[in-house]
């Protein structure tokens, strides 16, 4: 086995391959990513996305072609969670202090307040969206965070693939997509403690993401995972692994999986899940191959 | 107020794409994109109306086919303005498949769980919460040293 290991969109990234990556392959994921974040990054102060969060008065942006695959799921997760899924979550993260400065410091109740005066900007009202172009009236920030990393690490398999890659493993940290006839054997860390597993999960042809609030932390109570429709930090659920034919879809209902319960989301997708609760139990769909440790 | 009720085949992003695109005045884009399924009913609706035309105030409903299983869903979007001004969305598990995801899922009783430590449980990878972006790492390192002061 060959690991091809970089840094890249600020986490770290592995991909397992019978072969090695030839050079210009390398280059060519690179470039990829790159454009990647150059669109969605709210953490670029160059990129489409802080354009948008930038326009004072709104107006019409033109995303690459890549963009109406994601929209399109984040618009179905945005309806199967009843609003909870939004990327127009970006502003509350920034209020509460998870913006491009990593300031990582709440903004009063009062600055909180007034950025919700004229009522939460939300996906489905305040985004006018036409196939890849985005109409809006005033500055939104966007927040791909849900389905995002997914969404890249099946762009990477792509490439990957169009290369004639049959056999790979491709782990955006703990975004993992597998291709091959031999399933991978992921183990499901702990969230309250990196050197435990809860569980195992065996991987073939798929892909597996996790999200956990403990992931992003940095306070009482604050972390990355927030409810859209009341922009408050989620309790209940503290980690969640959903597997699915892509990592962009496994991704988004990993995030989903916190908000919502999984019967009404296998209405619109097909998975299979593990989600863990605040008291230290955890729930196993029938169909997740793996199994959780009691 | 207005209420029409369609079961047609169409894409959710069709309708509501289509009637807001209206509503903020660019005609000149195509609003439905190639989906899934044919766009019929939008399509007649647009067509009929003038560059300038504005739709009727009221409450729209459509059922609408989506996704490879496929499931349906009812879209019941209000008009007021030409803005739409809520969307509400009711999904139905029509295909077997879906059902037996929705039955399936429901049988999922949370259970105590206990860890094992990682080297004990033989795997090729890890998935969860060292999965950690490096600027916020480091932010938190900053804050912690900090905090120590």
């Amino acid at each position: 086995m060959f690991t091809f290991s970089f840094n890249a969109i600020g986490t770290q990234w592995e991909i397992e391959t019978y072969e090695p990556l030839a050079r210009g392959l390398q280059q060519r994921i690179f470039r990829r990513i790159k454009a990647f974040d150059i669109t969605y990054s709210r953490f670029r102060p160059d990129s489409l996305v802080s354009q948008i969060a930038a326009a004072p008065e709104g107006g019409c942006f033109d995303f690459p072609d890549d963009s109406f695959a994601l929209f399109d799921l984040y618009d179905r997760l945005h309806r199967a969670t009843a609003g909870a899924v939004d990327p127009l979550v970006g502003r509350d993260l920034e209020l509460l202090g998870y913006d491009r400065t990593y300031s990582l410091t709440p903004a009063s109740d009062l600055v909180r307040a007034n950025a919700h005066a004229r009522g939460r900007a939300t996906w489905s009202k305040d985004i006018i969206r036409d196939g890849t172009s985005i109409v809006t009236r005033h500055p939104l920030v966007i927040d791909v965070g849900a389905a995002g990393k997914g969404y890249l690490v099946d762009i990477v398999s792509e490439i990957l693939r169009e290369d004639g890659f049959t056999q790979f493993v491709v782990d955006g940290s703990g975004d993992i997509r597998h291709a091959g006839e031999s399933s991978l054997r992921v183990g499901l860390e702990h969230p309250f403690d990196p050197r435990l597993a809860i569980g195992i999960a065996n991987l073939q042809d798929r892909a597996l993401c996790a999200s956990a609030v403990n992931k992003r932390a940095w306070g009482d109570g604050l972390h990355h995972v927030l409810d859209a429709r009341t922009g408050v930090p989620v309790q209940d659920v503290v980690a969640t692994w959903v597997v699915a034919d892509t990592a962009a879809i496994a991704d988004g209902l990993a995030t989903a999986l916190f908000f919502t319960r999984a019967d009404h989301l296998a209405a619109v997708f097909r998975f299979s899940y593990v989600r863990m609760f605040a008291d230290g139990r955890a729930e196993i769909s029938p169909n997740f191959d793996g199994k959780l440790f009691s | 107020m207005t209420r029409l009720s369609k079961k047609i085949q169409v894409s959710i992003a069709g309708i509501s794409g289509a009637l807001i695109i209206t509503g903020c005045g660019i005609v000149n884009r195509e609003a439905a994109r190639p989906t899934s399924a044919p766009t019929n009913a939008v399509t007649r609706l647009r067509s009929a109306s003038s560059p300038a035309a504005s739709y009727a105030d009221g409450v729209y409903t459509a059922t609408g086919q989506y996704g490879g299983l496929p499931s349906s869903i009812t879209v019941t979007a209000t008009l007021s303005d030409n803005i739409i001004t809520d969307v509400e969305v009711t999904p139905h598990a029509t295909n077997p498949t879906s059902l037996d995801y929705q039955e399936s899922f429901a049988d999922a009783v949370p259970a105590e769980v206990v860890g094992r430590p990682i080297d004990e449980v033989r795997v090729g990878r890890l998935a969860g919460s060292s999965s950690t972006p490096d600027g916020f790492n480091a932010a938190l390192q900053q804050i912690r040293e900090q905090a120590r002061r």
